[in-house]
């Protein structure tokens, strides 16, 4: 109940900042700070923190997450003597502030323990955004390889899970020094569900694409994208969303007249979810639940299957598959079905109890 | 009486006195003797000019200084007449010396046009040939004597690449007609035919320029003229007797004009401030404000303090135009010499670009018995400063919140540190660019006449131009970041072109009315083109590209050499029957060596035939009608730009590294040689009628025709069997048909007040007729049967996708405030498949009308052009308001919001996708190009201190331009911004010009 009223509070400050931000009338540029809200942001981190229990146990937060709070509280009264003192220009300086305080909040609340034991099943949410956490599963070529693919999962988020330029769910892409493009990468930019493919032999070139994602937040979704070098001209990109057709494309990438091919990783094999392994900025927040990758084309209807069923890890063309629907024994080391991998959750994540 | 009645009696009175000049005509017994002078709006004295009082046979000529003496009776008006001038009625008023300036007639009957190794008489011209004199060229300013070809020839486009100084300029004649090789027209520059174009050539250094447009006319040069033939004509070594020395010169001041509006220019800073919190806000969310990168420190001060930097107001300044040239020509009855001397210099309003011209030109004939000689020389050397690369690229980028200076007011390298763009004055500093070109023409003949109405004539000339390119890019350029070492690059061309003419002429009149002339030619021509290229980085020392033996590394060290040859007869008829029927034949046959032998030669013939109505019996009646000329003429040409070793098969090379150590290595290249390929031919037919009314009040030329050029090359993509993927074919065929108007008036016309005006219209459609083997559509060329050959092909905007259409715009991955785009193909998705074509990049028509006011010495002209029509990808649009870079500026143009809505800018920030539809830029525009003020000094005046003519005024280039387009220049719209992008300028010049 608790959890559910901070998310929906989160989501509202998140939705709603812009336009109060907007309609009280503030500029964004100079003039005479308006420092209420900071002031008032001050005043509930104190609050919250003067409160707050510190401990190892169910109903207490983690010292890590209190320290946090306090940094942000140190570095909101920094920001109030700063404008006091002039240091501050703009108005927007002051709404970042205050943003970041509310930020801080939310964090600290969320991180409200609830012990688990393994074993019980669970939703995991990685709060990846600001590059705070994500789930490494490890290095292998297989990951990125193949002129033929699928890679399916589930994925749940809120409203504001993503606060960087682009945001990568699942992702083995890199770009080398010399600017080639390798991998594949399931992501969001701007309002878009894209898959991005890393193609060559040009320098620079990618195949992407993408549709609005679903705003159903807080709801599942299933995912699926689809590489088919030999499709032809009937779709070698595809991407399903609940089983269903999202969208699918043709290779039109050219260089020089050359059709580019895509370029599986040849220099860095590692996979994540919730940030790029090479560019830790691609980052968001969010839910995950059953995550496949296939060295084979799934049609519509085999995807469909597997969005209602699970696998064993014995199925032909599977390369890995992870359930994330209980808490593990280990979560620096959760194996995955096939046996041959292993997964890690690192930084800023939590496992919320399926009641 | 009708007026047009009256002055064509006057006229025939005139006549009739030039046919007996030394003649007074009757003399009256009592009246006031007045005295005057006749000149031309030169102020050349027109000898033999009739003066006549109105209504009466009293009448004279003026002499060979245009002087003239009449008794007249009272309250007379006199009626002054010459040939080729529109003639003038005058109210004395009690004056007893009066001076009559006569404007030329446009439609001058008896004007002489050049039709390539002759002349004839405007009136027996049976082809379309429209000339442009060097008169005209010099009103009209333009550095580059091309541009003023633009609407005041019918049929020919200029294409502007830049409005750089010094910057090419393409010239189109009657539309495209290759695929792959040159559609520039044959330049035959004093005889010489030369493919460098007239960028070289002083305005006042021209005699005349005819342009040949149709085929039956371009026949006369064979396998060269199918793109048509512009015929520059220099002053020469005139006939004049004595010594007349003429100055020509302006100095004028160029400001940019129609500088764009960027985000937060012309001190509005904070118009930018707010567009970056809702670029930001937008693209990465509100969070993102708290970034380091959103403003740094310096930014934020500025913005505090309201210190904003308008880039592109600060990176150009005011410069200089100015040109200067002395003609001094005279002679006697056995020789006559020409001399000419000028400079120009054309700075630019961005750091060093600068274009600096001197030219020499001398000419010299003598005359003796059945002899005449002469020799013309061309020189011109030619220095350009292309100026830095992305330096006002840079200045567009740089928003108004960033300085190019530090603390201590010195230049910043990065002068914003979150972004690539580097300081374009920086930029300025360390990359420069420098061409000198050398041309020089010249031309000797001597001519025999055997008999009175046969001429032999050989004539050598020789062109020899040379062009040096040199490049320098510093460590703290764009290109080198600060970091890498200078490197450099210089390119050296030479180019020769001697071409030996025999011409043998026969002209005869028989019985007074059949009228014949002949010529025959025999002609030799061999081209050299030699060159070398070398690049090196890593330079030690600020030595541009003078010691590049310095650098680290040579990169690439290039030369080359080839040679054409090309030997042709030609025989040339025209006949005129009774100055009514005109019949011209022409045959060329021409040999060239760029082609195997086997296809090497071809014959390129043509014909036409004109009929002077006006001069039918069943015409005497209609006195409006002066002059009226049908034509209709078929002719074939060639176009043998084909490169010189098209048709060879030849080995590339490559280097590799054996052993250890570099190795040259040959293999076939991608292109197999066709040894089968011939010229590309165009044919065409064009009807032409020429009129003269009302006593020359209104004339014109109205054209139409239809060209086809067949046996296009193409290089063909072919299976990667045999080591080659190309292949050269003659396939395919394309049509070019159009109408050109031309209409020159006399408004009014009284002795104190002149009103003329010229309008030219031009109208073109170019259609692909065929391509290959039954193709209809070549996609990746974006070539399609019964389309023009250069169409934009694309996706379609419909809008932009509003609020209440977001179901819809989902559909397409599409939200609010995204480019809402033509699904052609109905299938949900928007891809390939949906690019259809949307138009020609032609234009629809051109035009250009002239308006010229005379008031006693006072004189005004309105110069005004307008290109209507057609679609082009303009990547400045593209940039600058599809790109939503974090840190760069963009144009201020509406973009989307939810209150207020607009249909073709996207929400600034919302990542929509098909943005390079934002490129495609309709090119209409209206320009009013040139108004010039001038007052010509009295002759009673110059007469004084020994002038013959002097005449000062000012004059505005570009003061107004009425277009849809948001960029500086829709002229040069599809400009290279990284390479060539400029500002337009407009331009305030005085000027003077003398005679004495």
């Amino acid at each position: 109940m608790r959890r559910k009223l901070l998310r929906r509070s989160f989501l509202l400050i998140v939705i709603f900042f812009p336009v109060i931000a907007c309609s009280t009338n503030k500029s964004n540029g100079a003039g005479e700070l308006d420092l209420e809200e900071m002031i008032s942001k001050m005043a509930e981190i104190r609050a919250i923190l003067d409160t707050a229990t510190v401990g190892n146990t169910d109903g207490t937060y983690p010292q890590a997450a209190y320290d946090e709070l306090e940094a942000a509280y140190d570095e909101l009264v920094l920001g109030v003597s700063k404008a006091k003192a002039g240091m501050l220009y703009l108005q927007y300086e002051v709404d970042t502030y205050v943003l970041n305080a509310e930020k801080a909040i939310e964090a600290f609340l969320i991180s409200l323990q609830e012990i688990l034991d393994p074993g019980t099943p669970a939703e995991l949410c990685v709060f990846g955004t600001d590059s705070k956490g994500y789930i490494d599963f490890g290095e292998s070529p297989e990951f990125g390889a193949g002129q033929q693919w699928t890679v399916e999962s589930w994925i749940k988020y809120d409203a504001g899970f993503l606060e960087a330029a682009m945001g990568d769910f699942i992702s083995t892409f890199n770009a080398t020094a010399d600017n080639f493009h390798e991998g594949w990468t399931i992501n969001f930019m701007g309002t878009g569900l894209r898959t991005t493919i890393g193609m060559g032999p040009a320098p620079g070139r990618v195949f992407e694409w993408s549709g609005n994602y679903p705003t159903n937040f807080g709801e599942w979704n299933h995912i699926a994208a689809v590489w088919d070098a030999s499709a032809g001209s009937t779709g070698q990109l595809r991407m399903y969303l609940n089983g269903n057709l999202f969208w699918e494309r043709d290779n039109d990438i050219i260089s020089g007249g050359v059709v580019q091919e895509y370029v599986p990783p040849t220099l860095d094999f590692r996979m994540y979810a919730f940030q790029r392994p090479t560019n830790k900025e691609a980052c968001m927040t969010g839910y995950i639940k059953k995550f496949r990758k296939w060295n084979a084309v799934k049609s519509q209807s085999e995807i469909q299957a597997l969005m209602n069923g699970d696998v064993d890890g014995t199925e032909s063309g599977l390369v890995c598959a992870w359930d994330f629907t209980e808490m593990p024994d280990d979560e620096s080391a959760i194996p995955d079905k096939t046996g041959k991998h292993s997964a890690s959750i690192e930084g800023s994540h939590k496992w919320f109890e399926i009641k | 009486m009708k007026p047009y009645n009256r002055c064509s009696f006057r006229l025939m009175l005139a006549m009739l006195s030039l046919l007996i000049p030394s003649m007074a005509l009757a003399q009256p017994g009592q009246g006031v003797k007045v005295t005057g002078k006749v000149t031309d709006s030169n102020n050349n004295p027109l000898i033999g000019a009739s003066v006549v009082e109105e209504n009466t046979t009293n009448g004279t000529v003026a002499g060979l200084d245009g002087s003239f003496e009449i008794t007249l009776g009272p309250d007379a008006r006199l009626q002054v007449s010459y040939l080729g001038y529109i003639t003038k009625t005058v109210e004395t008023g009690g004056r007893t010396n009066i001076t009559v300036t006569l404007d030329e007639n446009a439609a001058d009957i008896e004007g002489v046009v050049v039709i390539g190794y002759g002349t004839v008489a405007k009136k027996d011209l049976t082809g379309s040939i429209q000339s442009l004199s060097g008169s005209d060229l010099v009103k009209s300013m333009n550095t580059n004597i091309s541009e003023s070809l633009n609407g005041r020839v019918g049929g020919v486009e200029v294409v502007k690449t830049s409005n750089r100084p010094g910057a090419d300029m393409n010239i189109r004649i009657r539309g495209e007609k290759s695929f792959n090789f040159s559609n520039e027209p044959l330049y035959v520059i004093d005889g010489v035919p030369s493919s460098s174009g007239m960028r070289h050539l002083n305005a006042s250094d021209i005699e005349s320029i005819d342009v040949m447009k149709d085929a039956s006319s371009g026949a006369i040069y064979g396998s060269r003229g199918a793109n048509g033939v512009v015929i520059i004509t220099t002053k020469g070594a005139s006939r004049k007797e004595g010594l007349t020395i003429e100055y020509n010169g302006y100095v004028g001041i160029k400001t940019p004009t129609r500088i764009p509006d960027m985000i937060g220019s012309k001190g509005n800073g904070m118009d930018y401030f707010d567009y970056r919190v809702q670029l930001w806000t937008t693209k990465y969310g509100s969070a993102s404000l708290g970034r380091s990168d959103f403003l740094t420190n310096d930014e934020k001060r500025r913005v505090r303090d309201g210190e904003f930097y308008d880039w592109l107001r600060e990176i150009s300044s005011n410069s200089v135009v100015t040109n200067h040239s002395v003609n001094a020509s005279g002679g006697s009855d056995k020789t006559s010499y020409n001399m000419g001397l000028s400079y120009t210099q054309d700075q630019g309003m961005v750091g060093n670009e600068n274009f600096e011209r001197y030219t020499v030109n001398a000419g010299i004939e003598h005359r003796a018995n059945k002899f005449t000689m002469g020799l013309n020389t061309y020189l011109s050397v030619n220095e350009t400063d292309l100026g830095s690369d992305e330096a006002l690229l840079n200045a567009y980028f740089l928003p108004p919140i960033v300085s190019p200076y530090d603390s201590n007011g010195d230049y910043l390298f990065f002068c914003q540190p979150t972004s690539s763009k580097i300081n374009p004055f920086i930029q300025i500093q360390n990359h420069i660019r420098q061409r000198e070109e050398f041309f020089a023409n010249a031309n000797a003949f001597i001519e025999y006449k055997p008999i009175r109405d046969l001429s032999i004539k050989t004539q050598v000339a020789y062109q020899h131009t040379t062009d040096v390119l040199g490049e320098w890019v510093g460590t703290f350029t764009q290109a080198q970041e600060g970091t890498k070492a200078p490197k450099a690059s210089r390119a050296e061309g030479r180019n020769s072109n001697l071409v030996w003419d025999n011409i043998a002429t026969y002209d005869k009149t028989f019985a007074g009315k059949h009228k014949l002339n002949v010529i025959g030619l025999y002609s030799m021509q061999r081209e050299v083109h030699k060159g070398s290229s070398i690049a090196g980085e890593g330079l030690p020392y600020d030595s541009k590209w003078h010691a590049i033996q310095t650098a680290d590394e040579i990169t690439s060290a290039t030369s080359y050499y080839w040679e054409a040859q090309m030997i042709s007869g030609m025989l040339r008829t025209n006949y005129t029957y009774d100055d009514r029927y005109l019949f011209t034949l022409t045959g060329r046959y021409d040999g060239t060596s760029r082609l195997s032998k086997s296809n090497r030669w071809g014959f390129m013939p043509s014909a036409a035939i004109g009929w002077q109505i006006a001069n039918e019996r069943f015409m005497d009646n209609v006195k409006f009608v002066d002059q009226l000329k049908l034509r209709v003429s078929w002719g074939r040409a060639g176009n043998s730009s084909v490169g010189h070793d098209e048709t060879w098969t030849k080995l590339s090379q490559s280097y590799y590294v054996f052993d250890g150590k570099g190795e040259n290595g040959f293999g076939i290249s991608d292109l197999k040689g066709n040894p089968n390929l011939k010229w590309e031919m165009t044919s065409e037919w064009n009807a032409g009628l020429d009129f003269t009314l009302l006593n020359g009040r209104i004339s014109g030329t109205l054209d139409l025709y239809n060209r086809k050029t067949k046996d296009l090359i193409f290089r063909r993509s072919v299976a990667d069997l045999n080591g080659y993927n190309q292949i050269a074919q003659n396939i395919g065929k394309v049509q070019n048909k159009g109408v050109e108007v031309g209409i020159n008036t006399v408004n009014i016309s009284t002795n104190d007040f002149s009103w003329r005006t010229g309008i030219t219209f031009s109208l073109n459609r170019n259609k692909i007729l065929s391509l290959y083997d039954g193709v209809q559509e070549d996609l990746a060329n974006r070539w399609f049967v019964g389309h023009p050959m250069s169409v934009y092909y694309d996706l379609k905007q419909l809008g932009i996708w509003q609020e209440w259409e977001e179901e819809e715009a989902d559909r397409y991955s599409a939200k609010p405030g995204h480019i809402k785009i033509w699904d052609k193909d109905e299938s949900g998705t928007i891809d390939d498949r949906d690019m259809h074509i949307l138009g020609a990049r032609y234009p629809s028509w051109t035009g250009g009308m002239n308006n010229t006011f005379a008031y006693r010495n006072f004189d005004l002209s309105v110069y005004i052009y307008a290109r209507i029509g057609g679609i082009y990808g303009d990547d400045f649009m593209y940039m600058f308001t599809a790109w939503d870079n974090e840190h760069w500026n963009k144009l201020n143009v509406p973009y989307w919001t939810a209150e207020n809505r607009n249909n073709r800018y996207p929400a600034v920030g919302s990542q929509s996708y098909h943005t390079q539809v934002l490129g495609q830029i309709k090119g209409s525009f209206v320009k009013v190009q040139n108004i010039t003020f001038g007052y010509t000094v009295p002759t009673r005046v110059t007469d004084k201190i020994g002038l013959q003519y002097a005449r000062a005024y000012l004059s505005v280039q570009n003061p107004f331009t009425f277009t849809n387009y948001k960029g500086p220049d829709p002229e040069i719209i599809g400009e290279d911004v990284y390479k060539q992008l400029s500002l337009y300028p407009m331009i305030f010049s005085v000027g003077l010009n003398f005679k004495f």
